[in-house]
């Protein structure tokens, strides 16, 4: 199962989302009413339960933390520099 | 004047800018419509024209080099300029005096004594919104969420496309610019929608808003006073509370209702600026329903950048764990959003402490939320006759009593009506035969009429009824329209900010 697909089913499971179908990966979480900044945190603690990563508060920022697609792009960097590790 | 939607004269306008729109060839139509929307801003003060050009010119020249250069300095001062420059223009307007006289206090407390005389300054109508607006645009295309237009005319229209001008609702360029720029048809017109929009606003400004009014004043004193009331009972200051709630609400609802109505007939769609904030579960809810584009905007703007900025501060070295960053920097950054919020409306303590008040509402909101979210209760059938009511209610009553803050005259009028409301209350007050018609029969009609909304989450509902209903309808409209209309009534509130 992809990271995105990963990512997008844990936002349906959690409450603090409102998670639709419609959604894109593209589409920003804020903007589109899935997530609010309290709901972001929810998010960060479930990414470092999940699949075992560590979030950085340097590495949070409105870009990488913005859709689906672009925190599965952060978590795949994330895990393949772990590997490297 | 033009500027007043509600009053006879803006019809004058808008009947020959409507037909000569639709009229002109296609080419030519956003250059017609500026030059209205130009037209419409001078029948206020043509000499604040100024100001819209010095917006409009900057931000035009900015975007286009902030997009061609790729050198970031560069592209960071040019920013700079578009914040100095419309933040510049709205604090001498909006500011000046609020921190003069600030300065001659802080030096009373230190001893010194100044001498500086307040300036004699009109704010320019709309400021605090088109600065806003086209500041949005150089930020997005600075975060290169957006590609500039290098056509003047659509981008001048885009700051003073008249029906939203005045008060908003605040535009985001990469939702109106598009829509400026594409072909329009007068056949793809929804005239249904539009002319309900403006109809049932204009009802709500004029039948509603207006006339509630007189209970505000009769507590507060007229707005255009430099000095409230102070003997008043608590009971009427009371009552004076939940009709400017109802007055605030139908005033700027209808505002904003009317302004979507009118962009509707020239073929655009303006975003929605208020969807039943009475009905909301607390007060994050209630921001999501309430001024929706102001929150919007201050909430990509200037929350969302320092909630991801500050976890990276050295200030916040010493938390250990994201997760604790998070909800410190969250805190900081709500706190400072909403004194942003707060002045916005206006500089004074009041509106300081109004930002304040609101702020413990959201950590209330916060906090319930989080004790509650795994709760078995909340999705059962006494959680939606119950707990929900109870929380629109909670709501109401909140947002009544912040309104003490936005429409006392000064702090002292706000301590000595709180002294009123805790030691001066009569309930019987609250029961005049003279309310009912004034203030009760209106709020138990909107209420009822919200209440359908709400419940099909649709705010066209009752053009989707059956059409004895939608007659009875409109029937109930017109009869209050015949007994309650105040045509004559005073200019939007939110004009003054």
């Amino acid at each position: 199962m992809s990271i995105a697909v990963q990512i997008r089913e844990m936002l349906e499971a959690e409450k603090d989302f409102k998670m639709s179908p419609s959604v894109s990966d593209d589409d920003s979480l804020i903007e589109s009413g899935v997530a609010d900044s309290f709901a972001m945190i929810t998010l960060v603690v479930l990414l470092e339960k999940t699949f075992s990563i560590k979030v950085e508060p340097e590495e949070m920022s409105q870009d990488v933390f913005s859709s689906i697609g672009r925190i599965a792009g952060y978590v795949e960097g994330k895990l393949s520099g772990n590997d490297r590790d | 004047m033009f500027v007043l939607f509600h009053q006879v004269e803006f019809l004058l306008f808008l009947a020959p800018v409507l037909v000569g729109y639709w009229m002109v060839p296609k080419r030519t139509r956003n250059f017609f419509l500026l030059i209205a929307s130009y037209a419409f801003y001078a029948s206020w003060n043509w000499k604040f024209g100024g100001c819209l050009l010095a917006s409009t010119a900057v931000d035009y020249c900015v975007g286009l080099g902030i997009h061609r250069s790729s050198q970031a300095r560069t592209r960071r001062r040019l920013l700079t300029l578009s914040i100095v420059t419309n933040l510049g223009m709205l604090g001498f307007f909006k500011y000046s005096n609020f921190f003069l006289e600030s300065l001659v206090e802080l030096a009373g407390v230190f001893g010194f004594s100044l001498d500086i005389p307040t300036l004699n300054i009109i704010l320019p109508i709309g400021i605090s919104f088109y600065t806003f607006q086209t500041l949005s645009y150089s930020i997005d295309i600075y975060r290169r969420k957006l590609e500039p237009t290098s056509n003047l005319v659509d981008f001048a229209l885009f700051v003073v496309f008249f029906p939203q001008l005045i008060a908003g609702p605040i535009e985001k360029a990469r939702d109106l610019l598009p829509q400026l720029r594409a072909p329009k048809f007068l056949k793809d017109v929804d005239w249904k929608h539009g002319l309900y929009l403006f109809g049932y606003g204009w009802f709500l400004k004029v039948v509603i808003a207006d006339p509630v009014g007189v209970v505000v004043n009769e507590a507060f004193g007229p707005p255009s006073a430099t000095v409230g009331k102070l003997e008043v009972s608590g009971s009427r200051v009371l009552m004076a509370l939940y009709a400017y709630s109802l007055q605030i609400y139908c005033d700027f609802s209808g505002y904003s209702k009317m302004a979507r109505g009118l962009a509707c007939m020239f073929g655009i769609r303006l975003s929605r600026n208020f969807y039943l904030p009475f009905f909301s579960r607390g007060y994050i809810d209630f921001y999501k329903r309430w001024h929706i584009t102001l929150s919007n905007w201050i909430g990509e703007y200037v929350y969302m950048p320092l909630y991801y900025y500050l976890p990276r501060t050295r200030l916040f070295g010493a938390i250990t764990g994201t997760k604790a960053r998070l909800y410190v920097s969250a805190a900081v950054a709500l706190l400072v959003t909403r004194i942003v919020f707060g002045l916005w409306h206006g500089a004074s303590v009041n509106f300081v402490l109004l930002g304040l008040f609101i702020y413990c509402g959201q950590w209330a909101s916060v906090l319930a939320n989080q004790l509650t979210k795994n709760s078995s209760l909340r999705n059962n059938a006494v959680h939606a006759a119950i707990a929900r009511p109870l929380q629109s209610f909670v709501m109401i009553h909140m947002f009544a009593f912040a309104m003490l803050f936005f429409r006392s005259h000064s702090i002292e009028q706000v301590e000595e009506f709180c002294k009123r409301l805790l030691t001066d209350i009569d309930l019987s007050e609250l029961l005049r035969s003279d309310l009912i018609w004034s203030m009760y029969l209106p709020a138990a009609f909107l209420f009822s009429y919200e209440l359908l909304q709400y419940r099909r989450d649709d705010e066209f509902a009752i053009l989707k009824l059956s059409g004895y209903r939608q007659l009875a309808f409109w029937l109930t409209l017109a009869t209050f329209w015949i007994l309650r209309a105040d045509p004559g009534g005073g200019a939007f509130i939110y004009f003054q900010f």
